[in-house]
């Protein structure tokens, strides 16, 4: 289960600096319908690089979730949450 | 076709703002003892029981979206930039992110609400919050660029 809160937080920084860097995956051209790594001559259209984004970051994320349950447990103790301190909390419920 | 597609698109999204909407308002503002009113009610259900339908509804409206957004990028989006409707055309992109942040959420979402889980609420309610706000944003700003030629804008 480790890997979940990996994935997570790995894919959304990954999503972010993919927006910010223009590191997508790859582009989709929905005028000729061609999928493209680099970008193509203003004749093919405009891109969509959101599902660039997104396979950044998925893929990111995963090798990133498999990377921490490889990982010994010990490593990750201070990441989880902690049930000792419930008493300091007292929303909770 | 599309039309089609944009209305299941709707549709899978009002079930999810049901969902999500009941179960944010549950653990965030849970109902105690006494006579029950129509928002009372509307509070009291096992939140818990919605987790995997919002997580299906959730996937099903990215899929369904994410087929109509070429057909948005050609149409709809340089309509709005011809018209300089710049606002509109951003409210949309700041949709597409947190459409595919919510998308990342998922797995600790369902973690979180997984019973052997049941003592980390206060993560539990942090994450529905933000899933539930991700999904009215998105559900209103379609629903506005949807419907913006109607309103004049």
């Amino acid at each position: 289960m480790r890997a979940l809160p990996i994935f997570t937080i790995v894919y959304a920084a990954l999503y972010a600096l993919s927006f910010a860097y223009d590191l997508q995956l790859f582009m989709y051209y929905p005028v000729t319908g061609e999928f493209a790594w680099h970008p193509l001559p203003e004749t093919s259209g405009p891109p969509i690089n959101w599902y660039g984004w997104m396979a950044t970051a998925g893929i990111g994320g995963l090798f990133a979730g498999t990377v921490g349950t490889l990982l010994p447990e010990r490593w990750g103790r201070g990441s989880r949450p902690c049930r000792g301190s419930r008493r300091s909390r007292p929303w909770r419920s | 076709m599309i039309t089609a597609l944009l209305m299941f698109h709707m549709l899978v999204t009002v079930a999810l703002i049901g969902a999500v909407t009941h179960q944010a308002l549950a653990v965030w503002w849970p109902v105690t003892a006494g006579p029950q009113s129509f928002f009372a009610s509307f509070r009291a259900v096992r939140a818990g029981a919605y987790t995997n339908a919002v997580i299906v509804l959730y996937i099903t409206a990215v899929i369904a979206g994410g087929i109509l957004y070429p057909d948005y990028r050609i149409d709809v989006r340089t309509f709005l930039e011809a018209m300089r409707l710049k606002a509109a055309n951003g409210i949309f992109e700041v949709k597409e992110h947190y459409a595919a942040l919510g998308l990342g959420l998922l797995p600790v979402y369902w973690l979180y609400w997984r019973k052997t889980l049941m003592d980390y609420a206060g993560a539990r309610r942090a994450i529905t919050l933000v899933l539930a706000f991700t999904v009215w944003w998105n559900f209103v700003v379609g629903h506005l660029l949807n419907n913006i030629r109607g309103f004049g804008l």
